[in-house]
């Protein structure tokens, strides 16, 4: 009985958890966010094109 | 039921990560940690769960992630160089069968620290692996509690969902780790964001960390009462008014006493007398064989190589006669006895080459959680989660060093998830502090306040610069 109690305490607040993360919906909406990683800016080889293109300059 | 009940919850788990392929990192976590497999016996074990859970975990990550800030970690590396040495090992082992069981989850927990990083790369991916490890591990953390609450605790006496000492379904390796889970209980507590702080989850953590204490007393696992002395002085670094702290300490110690058992109270006296206590003299002497083991064979064994060994030692043999009580010495020959020290296991099992990688590992890990935490101390906003979590990883990794030297525990899986987390977390720092960061005007900047944080205020010198 214990046991039964333990995992499903703990398996539904995991289950809330692991939906909140997939759903990324309303009430969800910073956590799905925060899933996205920002975009750099360039690429290592625009950044590398861009130094050589310095280097270049008058 | 309990069967149907576990194997519809790791579908449900595998089936989520269709939506957020990264929940299936998460999903191998759990089955790792809890082993459904296990504890079902028709549907859960009839497909290998863990082994889909791997292979979806990495192809998710190799199909949908960003790769483009994907950097390997010169502590990956040592993970790397310690599963490649422990390969070599295992081909000179004298004891091949037992070498390659335990090679077989040995490299799976290595590989899975090595990759876990590369998928760590936002704030609430970091936490959502440390939810998905104390709630996992807090299943028999709970129980463990409950079952000593109603006096169903002892050594070796205690049922857990598996019994068979694998992972930390072993006494001392759980009590180990439910004391390491306390800063990290605390931390998702306050700094939480997917269940935000409030008052019952307060009471749940509450309740949680209770149970966790209670789990060496109801294992009466002698490291467990090391490991809370352990964690009481690490959390004496971080209170605010240490004077209250030591007081409530101790008054809650004195609270506590008279509601231990008696045979909980025997055997912790072992801990001082160890000269009265034949498991401490057999570690001695299996310690010093070790040592001498190393100096012929400095390059290690392989796994299990304790099995070679044959030790002679003096036991202490007790004798009640009426009111006396007399100890006297029995000369004793024992073969294959355990390592019973992580130190002495991977000293013996991978040589110097592997203990040093190994040292080299768990010491930088002190060392990076330590620079974080100092570096953004007191910092508010958007930041202060940073210098908490990495606060909590070190105890954690504290109270498991020291757990570590008396129990054969080096290769601990739940352990390289929190290598995994540190260095998931100083990757995460880097990137954060990075120049392309800085421009999207995310790095440095309080959320709150929309103001630079303290961090920019103090110019860093680029030598002092996170690398």
């Amino acid at each position: 009985m214990i046991d039964y109690f333990a995992l499903a305490l703990t398996h539904g607040l995991l289950l809330y958890a692991l939906i909140r993360l997939a759903r990324g919906g309303e009430a969800a909406d910073e956590v799905a966010a925060a899933f996205e990683e920002p975009e750099p800016t360039e690429t290592r080889r625009e950044a590398r094109a861009r130094r050589r293109l310095r280097g270049r300059g008058p | 039921m309990l069967d149907l009940a576990l194997f519809t919850f790791v579908m449900a788990f595998l089936a989520l990560g269709f939506a957020r392929p990264f929940l299936w990192v998460l999903a191998y976590i759990y089955i790792d940690i809890l082993a459904p497999q296990k504890i079902g016996w028709t549907l859960t074990p009839m497909f290998s769960i863990s082994l889909i859970a791997f292979v979806a975990a990495f192809a998710g990550w190799l199909a949908t992630d960003p790769k483009r800030s994907v950097r390997v970690h010169y502590r990956q590396v040592l993970m790397l160089v310690l599963l490649g040495w422990a390969f070599v090992t295992l081909q000179w082992s004298p004891f091949p069968e037992a070498a390659a069981t335990k090679w077989d989850w040995v490299w799976r927990a290595l590989v899975f620290a090595i990759f876990l990083p590369f998928t760590l790369t936002t704030r609430n991916r970091i936490e959502a692996t440390v939810l998905t490890i104390v709630l996992t591990a807090g299943a028999i953390i709970i129980a463990t509690g409950l079952k000593t609450l109603g006096g169903g605790g002892g050594y070796e006496s205690l049922y857990f969902f598996v019994n068979d000492n694998s992972n930390i379904y072993e006494s001392s390796t759980l009590a180990t780790v439910a004391i390491g889970l306390i800063p990290l209980i605390v931390w998702l507590t306050r700094h939480g964001t997917i269940f935000r702080p409030s008052r019952l989850v307060s009471l749940f953590a509450a309740g949680l960390i209770f149970a966790c204490l209670l789990v060496p007393i109801g294992t009466e696992a002698r490291t467990g009462l090391i490991a809370i002395a352990v964690l009481g002085v690490l959390l004496l670094r971080e209170a605010k008014n240490r004077f209250a702290y030591l007081f409530a300490a101790v008054a809650l110690g004195l609270v506590a006493l008279p509601f231990l058992p008696a045979s909980y109270y025997e055997r912790m006296a072992t801990i001082t007398g160890y000269a009265g206590d034949s498991s401490a003299s057999t570690r001695l002497a299996v310690w010093s064989w070790t040592m001498d083991y190393v100096a012929e064979h400095p390059l290690g064994g392989g796994f299990d190589i304790y099995r070679a060994n044959s030790v002679t030692y003096d036991m202490p043999v007790r004798t009640v006669d009426g009111s006396t009580v007399t100890i006297q010495t029995e000369r004793v020959t024992d073969e294959a006895r355990a390592f019973h020290s992580s130190y002495f296991e991977l000293l013996g099992e991978q040589g110097w080459p592997g203990f040093l990688a190994w040292m080299a590992l768990q010491l930088s890990g002190l060392v990076q959680m330590e620079r974080l935490r100092r570096r953004y101390r007191g910092s508010g906003g958007g930041e202060s989660w940073i210098a908490p979590l990495a606060a909590a990883l070190q105890n954690a990794h504290i109270v498991y060093l020291v757990g570590a030297a008396f129990q054969g525990i080096g290769y601990q899986p739940v352990v390289f998830l929190f290598l995994g987390l540190q260095i998931g977390l100083w990757n995460w720092v880097r990137r954060y502090e990075s120049p392309q960061m800085r421009e999207t005007g995310e790095a440095g900047t309080s959320a709150r306040t929309g103001r630079r944080g303290p961090r920019s205020r103090r110019p860093v010198p680029a030598r002092a610069a996170i690398p």
